[in-house]
C-alpha cells in the first residue's frame, strides 16, 4: 500500500467516525485496497492464527511448510487480492515467520529473543502493523534485561526515542502509530523488568520519562505524549508508593486516588469554558474508547477483600464492584 | 506528527467551509481536547479510591467496628451522588467518575453490611438484586451508562452468572438465559417508557446541561442488547461442553446466533452480525469435532471454518459499507 493510499485509508476511517464520509468524499479519497475496521481486523487476526495453528498440526508440525504456505498466502492476498489492514495478512505474516523460526535449533540463549524480535519487526514492516513493531521493541528490551540487567533503561531509552520521533511529521500514519505504540507499550514492559534493588533508579527514570513526555506534550500537543506522561508519572508514583511501607496500603491508595481526582478537577475547572488551545470538547483516542472504559472497569473493579468474622456466612461476591469473599 | 491538512484542504468543496475549518483547527492543534486524558486520570482516581475503601473495610473492622465502618463508606457514597446531583445543570467530564466511585462504594458497603449483619440470611445473594435496583435507579436519575452497566452486572451476579458461579454448565446456561431475558425485558420497558419521561424532564431551566449529557450517555438500548446477546450466546456455548447437552447447545447457539444476526441486519449494526457469525461457527465446529472425533478432521474443519467465517464476514462487511453510503 503506497503512502497516498494509506493516508486515504486512515482519513476515511476518521471521517467515517465523525459521520462525514459521504460517497463524494469517499470517491475523492480513493484507494483500491480491501481493508477492515479495527474490530474486524482483530477478529480476522485471531481467526487466522487459529487456522494457521491447525495447519501446523495438520502438517505434522512442519514449521517450514506452514511458514512457506502462510507467507505465500499472505503475499497472494496482498499482491493479487489487494488485502491490506484486514488482519488476515498480518496473521499470516507473523504466524508464518514464527512457524519458520520453530524449525531453527533451540539454543536457549538470550540471542534467540532477538530472532523473535526480528520476525516481529519484519512482519510489522511488511504489513505496516505498529503493534508488531512495538512487540519487537519489547523483545529487544527483554534481551537487554537478559544480557545486561538493563531492561528498564533499554525500555525507557527506546520509548524516549519514539517520543522524540513524534516531533517529526510523518507521511505514513502507520509510522506515526508505530512510535505511539512504542512510547506507550515499552514503559509498561519496562516496569516488569524493574527489580527491588534498583527501586530508586526506577523512580528517577520513570519520572524523567514522564517529564520528557509532558514537555513534548505541551510543546507539540499530542495525545500519545500526554498518555506517556501519565504512564511515566504513574509508574514512578506506584514504585514510590511501594517504598512507603510505613503508611498503610489503603492510605496510599486513597491519597493517590484523591490526588488524581484533584488533578482532574483542577484541569476541568481551568479548561471548561475555553474554546481555543487546550479545551475539553468531546474527543476520543480510539473508535472504542467507551467500550474499553467499561471493560476496564469490570476487569479491574476493586475487590472487597476477604473478611473473617465469627458469624461469617454467605459466599463469594462478584459483580457491580461488590466482589470478594466473606 | 501526522497531519492530514493537504487532504482536508482538497476536500473543502465537499466538506464545506465550517466543517473543514474545524477539522483543520484540530490538525493544526490550535484546538486540542484534553478530554480523553482527563477521563483516564479521573477513572484511575475513582478506581484507586474504591480499592482503598475495600481495604479500609477489611483492615479496620476490629478497630472501628462494623456499624461505624458501614456508615462511613455509606456517607462517602452519598456524598459522591449528592456532589454530582447538585452539579447536574452544568455537568463536567469528571462527574461521571465521581458517580462511578459512589456506585462502587455502595456495592462494597452493601456486601460488607450483608457479611456482617446477614440481613438476607441464607439468601445472601439477594443483596445483588438490591444493588441492581439501586444502580439501575441511579442510571436513570443520572442518565449514566456506566451505572447501567454496573446495574446489569449486579443483576447477572444475582442470577449467578457472574461472581459465585453455578456448579455445572446446565445451571450456568439456565442462569445466563434468565439474565438475558431480564435484560431484554428491561430494554423493552426502557424503550417504551423512558423517552416520554425524559422529554418532560428537559425543562428550559436545566435543558442545556441535560442535553449535553444526553448526547453522550443517552442511549441505553445498545447496552441491553449487547448484554443479552452475549449472555445468551455464552449460555448456549456452555452447553456445548457437556456430552449430554452438546446437541441442544449447538441448536440453541445457532438459534441465538440467527436472532443476533437478524437483529444486526435489522438495526444496521455490524457488531451483532459479527457476534452471531462467530458464535455460529464456533458451535458447529465444537459439535462436529466431537461427533467425528478424528484429529485430522478437526484440524481440517478448523481451517475450513476459519476461511468460511472470514469470507462470510468480508461479504457482510462490504454489505454494511454499502448500507452506510
Amino acid at each position: 500500500m503506497n503512502v497516498m493510499h494509506e493516508r486515504h485509508h486512515f482519513l476515511r476511517e476518521r471521517l467515517e467516525r465523525e459521520t462525514l464520509l459521504t460517497p463524494a468524499v469517499e470517491a475523492a479519497l480513493e484507494q483500491p485496497w480491501r481493508t477492515s475496521n479495527i474490530y474486524v481486523q482483530a477478529v480476522f487476526f485471531v481467526l487466522t492464527c487459529i487456522a494457521l495453528a491447525a495447519f501446523y498440526l495438520l502438517s505434522n508440525e512442519s514449521g517450514l511448510l506452514t511458514g512457506i504456505v502462510a507467507l505465500a498466502a499472505a503475499e497472494y492476498l496482498i499482491r493479487r487480492r489487494r488485502w491490506f489492514f484486514t488482519g488476515v495478512e498480518a496473521g499470516l505474516w507473523l504466524g508464518g515467520l514464527f512457524a519458520l523460526i520453530s524449525e531453527l535449533p533451540r539454543t536457549h540463549t538470550p540471542e534467540s529473543i532477538l530472532v523473535i524480535a526480528a520476525a516481529c519487526a519484519i512482519a510489522g514492516a511488511r504489513v505496516r502493523n505498529p503493534l508488531f513493531g512495538a512487540a519487537a521493541a519489547v523483545l529487544v528490551a527483554g534481551y537487554a534485561e537478559e544480557r545486561a540487567d538493563l531492561g528498564v533503561l533499554a525500555s525507557l531509552a527506546i520509548a524516549s526515542l519514539a517520543l522524540l520521533a513524534l516531533l517529526r511529521t510523518w507521511r505514513r500514519p502507520s509510522t506515526e502509530w508505530l512510535f505511539v505504540a512504542i512510547a506507550l507499550i515499552l514503559p509498561f514492559a519496562g516496569r516488569r523488568f524493574a527489580s527491588e534493588e534498583w527501586r530508586d533508579v526506577t523512580i528517577v527514570l520513570y519520572a524523567a520519562y514522564g517529564a520528557l513526555a509532558l514537555y513534548l506534550a505541551l510543546r507539540i500537543r499530542h495525545h500519545a505524549c500526554f498518555l506517556a506522561a501519565i504512564l511515566g508519572f504513574g509508574v514512578a508514583g506506584a514504585v514510590l508508593a511501594e517504598k512507603l511501607e510505613l503508611i498503610p496500603l489503603e492510605a496510599r491508595l486513597a491519597l493517590a486516588g484523591a490526588f488524581l481526582l484533584a488533578i482532574a478537577f483542577a484541569v476541568n475547572r481551568a479548561l471548561r469554558d475555553r474554546t481555543e488551545g487546550f479545551v475539553l470538547a468531546p474527543a476520543t483516542l480510539t473508535p472504542v474508547d467507551r467500550e474499553l472504559e467499561l471493560a476496564a472497569t469490570f476487569s479491574m473493579k476493586p475487590e472487597t477483600p476477604h473478611i473473617e468474622t465469627e458469624k461469617s456466612g454467605g459466599g463469594a461476591f462478584g459483580g457491580a464492584g461488590a466482589s470478594g469473599e466473606f | 506528527m501526522l497531519s492530514f491538512e493537504p487532504e482536508l484542504e482538497s476536500l473543502r468543496p465537499l466538506l464545506g467551509e465550517s466543517t473543514t475549518d474545524t477539522l483543520l483547527a484540530r490538525e493544526r492543534r490550535t484546538v486540542f481536547s484534553l478530554q480523553p486524558e482527563l477521563r483516564i486520570i479521573a477513572w484511575a482516581g475513582a478506581m484507586l479510591l474504591a480499592t482503598a475503601a475495600g481495604l479500609v473495610l477489611k483492615e479496620n473492622l476490629e478497630r472501628i467496628g462494623p456499624f461505624a465502618l458501614s456508615l462511613l463508606i455509606g456517607a462517602a457514597a452519598v456524598a459522591c451522588y449528592a456532589f454530582v446531583w447538585q452539579r447536574r445543570a452544568r455537568p463536567a467530564v469528571v462527574d461521571d467518575y465521581v458517580l462511578l466511585l459512589g456506585a462502587l462504594l455502595v456495592s462494597a458497603d452493601a456486601a460488607f453490611i450483608e457479611s456482617q449483619y446477614h440481613l438476607f440470611g441464607d439468601a445472601w445473594y439477594r443483596h445483588f438484586l438490591l444493588l441492581a435496583v439501586v444502580h439501575g435507579a441511579g442510571a436513570y436519575a443520572y442518565r449514566s451508562r456506566t451505572l447501567l452497566t454496573v446495574a446489569l452486572a449486579a443483576m447477572a451476579a444475582w442470577l449467578g452468572v457472574y461472581g459465585e458461579g453455578p456448579q455445572d454448565a446446565t445451571e450456568l446456561a439456565i442462569r445466563a438465559f434468565e439474565a438475558a431475558a431480564v435484560a431484554l425485558m428491561w430494554r423493552v420497558l426502557d424503550a417504551r417508557f423512558r423517552f416520554p419521561l425524559e422529554r418532560r424532564a428537559l425543562s428550559p431551566a436545566n435543558g442545556a446541561g441535560l442535553r449535553d449529557r444526553h448526547s453522550r450517555e443517552d442511549d441505553f438500548l445498545p447496552l441491553f442488547e449487547h448484554f443479552a446477546a452475549n449472555l445468551a450466546s455464552i449460555g448456549a456455548a456452555a452447553l456445548l461442553f457437556q456430552d449430554h447437552t452438546r446437541l441442544l447447545g449447538c441448536l440453541l447457539a445457532l438459534a441465538v446466533a440467527a436472532v443476533t444476526v437478524a437483529w444486526g441486519f435489522r438495526t444496521r449494526r455490524e457488531l451483532f452480525v459479527l457476534y452471531g457469525t462467530l458464535y455460529a461457527f464456533f458451535a458447529v465446529d465444537v459439535f462436529l469435532i466431537d461427533l467425528v472425533d478424528d484429529e485430522h478432521f478437526a484440524q481440517l474443519l478448523i481451517i475450513a471454518s476459519v476461511i468460511g467465517a472470514i469470507a462470510a464476514l468480508f461479504v457482510i462487511h462490504a454489505h454494511f459499507r454499502e448500507l452506510r453510503k
